[in-house]
């Protein structure tokens, strides 16, 4: 049943209201009143016959009447009676404050549960419990115990921490900002932040969606109500804590890498959510997005009256990935700033001189006119001739609605006065250059994101039937370290170039191998009790000859029985030597919410040291693969430098797709690490030296 | 092979009986079937067993010896065939069209599973019982069964103490099957049979072409009514020494062979000293040998067909069997009378390895004709007839009449090669037939009636110079017409003057085909030749023409001019004296020239009886056997 009674009810019954008013049944009550909603409101409350003016009935079943939403100021003990008589009057939605449920420990948990499966019984949708309810300025509706009524605006906030709900309230009256609703979601037995987030796609009166979550139920469902909310309007979150479910033991590197914020950042990059760092940018990006049409490119324009505060800026635009358009001086053909008297032009940035407002609104204007600008910065800081207030309108009304410009006001202490207006007329304005360019960033980002190409996933022809009979048989006997030798197997079935070689349980096997195969020879230990084979000597590469594949076999036994004498040995894996070329990590770990994260990294220091990785959700897209090695920070290495050539990227793209569809295709696979992933010139086709992977342990019979 | 004592303990949760173990089959399924001897004869019989139960269960299989009841007609709902090759055993079924046949290079069959191309739902193979680490051999058969059991999905193992343990690339974990099923009974066997008279005859030639130290492969399949003719190639080359062995299969003639001596493996390029295989029929006494015998190297058909492994093997000879040739070379190896008859195998792999080696020799053998008298030679192969070997890579055909070299020739070349070889009754038909093909040129038409090869034994004769160089004699043959142009062109004027007394000899092709087509009765002819890249060189020729009137024979010869004062033609001309003694030709008579001294010298040395007399310049001799 959709939630649209919730937000937009035709009659409020408050159980619970009470005369004293320090209880949240007075609160909600004269919070309805005070707000102006123009809907029937029922007190309900056995013991008084009337409340703040209105009838208070003994039930709701005497008011005689169908209710659409019932507030239930109520503890949790009384909470569940009240739902069986909420059916019998239609009730469309409740608004559950009390607390004692989950947040308490496990008994709370089953109440809450069984609060849930009541509701969901009785066909009526829950808000909370533990809950602050919400506001709604379109139909001059507060149903929370929040505070007084916001400015109307197309900003939607919702949190799952109802004490941060009435942060936000208040941040937003200090920012003059609007909002549409407010929405403490609390322990969503029921109605969740996917269902909001479903919901505010479609509400009209939401134009921004800002949110603070501390968990997710499903991240299925989240990335998918996400995306479609961030295809209609930009959403922007802010995410604390880590699941427990995220802190488990691993072994590999990428899991190692990954922790679960991890995973959120990539479910965040992949449904398009622009992800907020701090409380305040949560803000910061709603002003701007709220005010301002989306950047079409990335080149972006600074005006400032001052050097030092305009190269702070530029310095962060470039930071940020950005580009600075350049000024006169640098330019052969300069942004011609009309009716300016241009002081001083300086490096990239446009300062002016002390001009006043109209000059600034000019030089917006003439600067919004030319094509090689998307967005434009502006930088104040105060000087004789500032006038801050009026240059901020001044802006404001030159600004035409098709490029964004945002103003950064530096310690411009009587703007504060006026920023209510500077507001109302549409120009979001920030206290430092780079919360500006943040803003710009984002703003950036989510314009790309929404001029993403289609997603359309490559399908490789593999061998599935014969990593299902690997992993299977792996799971039935409970072996669930998958070591080199199977899980270049598996790799192998699924189009993955691995050196030839095989596993040889004698020294003379291994001779006739290497043999067959050609020298040189890489020779490894193959035992499922260990798994780093090189820090115990079991690996020796470049072997050349029959003689040393004799000798090393034997040592290496030797060695590692000395080492290790509890280690079951199976042999040696003996196989050609992998080419030379750039080694990278490519590989994955499971997050319980998000499902398989995919991660790149180049080998080395730039892991080890330097944790230079990035990671992408599965399943991923060629275009998806690339950005991944373009964002780490030694992508420069991939392509080439003194004089070496590039490796093939799209090779290493592809093969993130494999592991993309190997591990969409197989749930079982826990975790994945192909280290190291050799890559050499163009066209030579990339080679896993080693692999491993960690599977699930089959479900237990019931 | 000291295997795990307590293997049925140890593994004890994967072991099941034949009939709880086969119960797993579903309707729709693939199954694979073990190979050869290692067929799983206590599977296949469960599964036969189950047949009312199942439908549409299609048996993948390569061959199998066993005699495939599932193939029966009763079953036809429950079982599909399908075959990479035809044995016996389902040839019938293919051939009513019951079962398919997939036509497909050996090499390629693990690609198939490998790839995920062919999905195996089931595997029914055989192996040894687990020795102390968990491994098992899938003994006498590795070929395909290594990549069908490393795919399929569910793998049945019939786990059986009388399979031989093979050494090489056989072994299999325990733990990479899903259910055994043990079982203590014999292998299947194959008896051979003693060669057809036809293969020894091809044989022999072929064993002309496998010198000492040259590693060989012995093609599968039959011909109908005549067998294996590599059988009998195997048994011809108990004379040699230091051969080496890389082929699929591995039979009891090998062992034979292996004990004779001939085999060292000492002289081949990779997995010197070891025979190479995939995998073996024959009787227990072959099987006894072969077990944990580190003479062998059992290899699955991915390393063992592969051209690029063949190819480097130097002096590789390949033996394979066709069943039909076409005059232009191509090789029908897996259809007889228009019917699929056995498969492509790994006739493919083979012959082109051998063909890239260096030093190697690509041999189809092949008898003249069916034992009804059909010619298997034609100008055209038969309808329903299906190309193995295409005519770009057919090198050397042998039958019972002799060897012809294809590589690189002319159609038309070929065509005369192959018409030699064929059999004598056929052979003015095939003539016929070629010229209406327009295989050659018309104007052999007059060659016809003429075509004639000569009985190879008696004419043949080497004769070795002072510089340790051995010449070869042998009749002359159509297919020197080429070599023969060669000569002609390349003798001196003195020379020519000498042989034809002229001084503006012409040689058209019609003299040049008057050289070569000879019936070798009344008209005899041979040459002396070398062997060169291109095939013979010829250096000499000798000829003599009956006139029966008098029973005395016109002889003449010529020999090349660097070639000469060697001693050549008086080689020649008493290699021709025996030749015409046993026709019962009463003497020689011949014309030369008064300047040609040296041929004066031979007559009047020979020891014979000579009479000359001189005319005009021309010396007219007269000599008497």
């Amino acid at each position: 049943m959709s939630i649209d009674k919730l937000f937009n009810p035709e009659s409020i019954a408050v159980v619970g209201a009470s005369r004293t008013e320090d209880k949240i049944g007075h609160t909600i009550l004269n919070n309805l009143i005070q707000g102006g909603y123009e809907g029937e409101i029922i007190p309900v409350n056995p013991a008084v016959n009337e409340l703040l003016g209105l009838t208070c009935y003994p039930s709701l079943v005497e008011y005689g009447k169908d209710v659409d939403l019932v507030i239930m100021a109520l503890p949790s003990a009384q909470v569940k009676a009240v739902i069986d008589e909420c059916a019998r009057v239609n009730v469309k939605a409740v608004i559950v404050t009390a607390i004692g449920y989950c947040e308490t420990g496990r008994e709370g948990a089953v109440l809450e549960q069984e609060l849930a499966e009541l509701c969901r019984r009785r066909d009526i949708r829950l808000l909370g419990p533990n809950c602050l309810g919400f506001m709604n300025t379109a139909n001059n509706l507060n149903a929370s115990f929040v505070g007084d009524m916001p400015v109307p605006g197309g900003i939607t906030a919702f949190s799952q921490s109802g004490v941060l709900c009435s942060v936000m309230l208040e941040m937003t009256k200090e920012k003059h900002l609007g909002l549409s609703k407010l929405i403490s979601v609390g322990n969503k037995a029921d109605i969740t932040g996917v269902d909001i987030l479903a919901y505010l796609a479609k509400d009209e009166q939401t134009k921004v969606i800002v949110g603070y979550l501390e968990d997710i139920v499903s991240g299925k469902n989240f990335i998918k109500a996400a995306e479609d909310a961030a295809n209609k309007k930009p959403v922007i979150l802010l995410k604390s804590g880590t699941t427990q479910a995220g802190v488990k033991a691993t072994i590999s590197h990428t899991g190692i890498l990954a922790s679960a914020d991890t995973a959120y950042g990539a479910a965040f990059k992949r449904s398009g959510v622009i992800r907020a760092a701090t409380f305040e940018s949560l803000f910061d990006y709603a002003a701007a997005l709220s005010m301002q049409p989306l950047p079409k490119g990335n080149n972006v324009f600074i005006i400032t009256n001052a050097g030092g505060p305009g190269i702070m800026a530029a310095d962060s635009v470039e930071e940020a990935g950005m580009n600075v358009v350049e000024g006169e001086a640098k330019s052969s053909n300069p942004i011609p700033l009309q009716g300016v008297s241009q002081t001083n032009a300086g490096n990239p940035i446009q300062v002016l001189g002390d001009i006043d407002p109209t000059g600034y609104g000019n030089a917006v204007k003439s600067a919004l006119g030319d094509p090689r600008v998307d967005s434009i910065l502006v930088v104040l800081t105060p000087r004789t001739m500032a006038k801050p207030a009026e240059t901020a309108k001044a802006i404001a009304t030159s600004m035409d609605g098709v490029k964004p410009v945002l103003a950064v006001f530096m310690g411009c202490r009587n703007i504060t006065l006026s920023r209510k207006e500077i507001i109302e007329a549409g120009l979001p304005c920030y206290d430092s250059p780079e919360r500006a360019v943040e803003s710009l960033k984002g703003m950036g980002e989510y314009a790309a994101w929404k001029q993403r190409p289609p997603r359309s996933v490559t399908r490789f022809k593999v061998n599935r039937r014969r990593v299902e009979r690997i992993l299977s048989r792996r799971q039935r006997t409970g072996m669930l370290q998958l070591g080199e030798v199977k899980g270049k197997d598996v790799l192998g079935a699924y189009g993955f170039h691995v050196p030839e070689g095989a596993l040889a349980s004698s020294d003379e096997e291994a001779v006739e191998i290497a043999e067959r195969i050609g020298f040189p020879v890489a020779m490894k230990i193959v035992s499922p009790d260990i798994v780093h084979k090189s820090d115990l000597g079991g690996v020796f590469l470049n072997v050349s000859n029959p003689e040393a594949v004799e000798d090393y076999y034997d040592l290496m036994t030797l060695k590692i029985h000395k080492k290790v004498p509890e280690a079951r040995i199976h042999g040696v894996y003996v196989e050609k030597m992998a080419m030379k070329g750039l080694e990278v990590i490519i590989g994955m770990t499971r997050d319980p919410q998000f499902g398989p994260m995919l991660m790149f990294g180049l080998g080395g220091i730039f892991v080890e040291v330097m944790k230079d990785v990035t990671f992408h959700l599965a399943p991923i897209t060629e275009q998806e693969a690339i950005q991944m090695l373009k964002s780490t920070k030694s992508y420069a290495m991939l392509q080439g430098r003194r004089g070496q050539d590039g490796v093939d990227i799209a090779a290493i793209a592809s093969g993130l797709q494999r592991i993309s569809q190997l591990t969409t295709d197989f749930p079982q696979i826990l975790e994945l690490d192909i280290n190291p992933f050799i890559v050499g010139d163009f066209g030579s086709e990339p080679v896993v030296a080693d692999a491993r992977m960690t599977l699930a342990p089959l479900p237990e019979k019931q | 092979m000291d295997y795990d004592a307590n293997w049925k303990e140890t593994y004890k949760d994967m072991i099941k009986t034949p009939k709880r173990a086969l119960s797993q089959l579903q309707s729709g399924h693939r199954v694979f079937l073990g190979t050869g001897c290692g067929e799983p004869t206590v599977l296949v019989e469960a599964m036969t067993k189950i047949a009312g139960n199942i439908a549409d269960v299609e048996i993948v299989e390569l061959l199998t010896k066993g005699n495939a009841p599932y193939a029966e007609k009763k079953f036809a709902s429950c079982f599909k065939i399908n075959s990479f090759f035809i044995g016996h055993n389902v040839r019938e079924v293919i051939q009513e069209g019951r079962g398919d046949y997939t036509p497909v290079l050996m090499s390629d069959i693990p690609r198939l599973f490998n790839s995920g191309q062919l999905p195996l739902d089931v595997a029914l193979i055989q192996v040894t019982p687990p020795d102390s680490r968990g491994k098992m051999s899938l003994g006498v058969s590795v070929d395909i069964v290594k990549s069908a059991a490393e795919n399929a999905s569910l793998v049945i193992a019939q786990v059986n103490p009388q399979m031989p343990w093979t050494r090489g690339d056989s072994l299999i974990d325990v733990y990479d099957l899903d259910i055994l099923v043990p079982a203590d009974v014999p292998l299947l066997e194959r008896e051979s049979k003693p060669p057809h008279a036809i293969s020894v005859k091809i044989a022999e030639f072929v064993a002309g072409l496998v010198p000492s130290g040259s590693t060989v492969e012995f093609g599968l399949g039959r011909i109908p009514k005549v067998g294996r003719i590599p059988q009998a190639v195997i048994n011809a080359l108990k004379g040699k020494h230091d051969l080496g062995i890389h082929t699929e299969l591995i039979t009891d003639a090998i062992m034979d062979l292996i004990k004779s001596g001939a085999v060292s493996g000492n002289r081949k390029s990779t997995d010197r000293g070891k025979v190479v295989t995939s995998f073996c029929m024959g009787t227990k006494e072959l099987y006894d040998f072969i077990d944990d015998n580190p003479l062998f190297s059992f290899r699955p058909t991915e390393y063992v067909n592969d051209s690029n492994v063949i190819g480097k093997q130097n002096r590789m000879v390949s033996i394979n069997m066709a069943l039909e040739i076409d005059l232009t070379g191509q090789v029908c190896s897996d259809s007889e009378d228009g019917f699929f008859y056995s498969g492509v195998g790994g006739q493919v792999d083979f012959n082109r390895g051998a063909a890239r080696s260096e030093g190697g020799r690509a041999i189809i053998t092949i008898p003249s004709t069916t034992t009804d008298g059909k010619s298997r030679i034609n100008a055209h192969l038969s309808r329903g007839a299906g190309v193995v070997v295409s005519r770009a890579t057919v090198h050397y055909v042998v039958s019972e009449y002799g060897v012809a070299y294809l590589h690189g020739k002319s159609v038309q070349d070929r065509t005369l090669a192959l018409i030699s070889i064929a059999h004598p009754d056929h052979r003015e038909q095939l003539l016929k037939d070629a010229i209406k093909a327009k295989f050659i040129r018309q104007d052999f038409v007059e060659v016809e009636g003429k075509f004639v090869v000569a009985p190879q034994d008696m004419m043949k004769a080497t004769y070795l110079l002072d510089t340790g160089t051995k010449l070869y004699f042998r009749p002359i043959h159509p297919t020197d017409e080429p070599l023969m142009r060669d000569l002609l062109y390349d003798l001196s004027k003195e020379t020519l003057y000498y042989r034809f007394m002229s001084h503006n000899q012409h040689f058209g092709q019609r003299e040049i085909q008057n050289f070569v087509y000879v019936d070798h009765r009344k008209d005899v002819a041979i040459v002396g030749t070398l062997p060169e890249a291109h095939g013979d060189d010829i250096v000499a020729v000798g000829r003599y023409y009956l006139d029966e009137r008098s029973n005395r024979a016109e002889v003449a010869f010529v020999i090349r001019d660097e070639w000469q004062n060697k001693g050549l033609g008086t080689f020649m001309f008493k290699h021709l004296i025996t030749l015409a003694k046993a026709s019962g030709i009463a003497g020689f008579t011949a014309e030369v020239l008064r300047d040609n001294k040296r041929m004066q010298a031979i007559f009047n040395h020979s020891g014979y009886k000579v009479q000359s007399s001189v005319e005009e310049g021309v010396y007219s001799f007269r000599i008497e056997f």
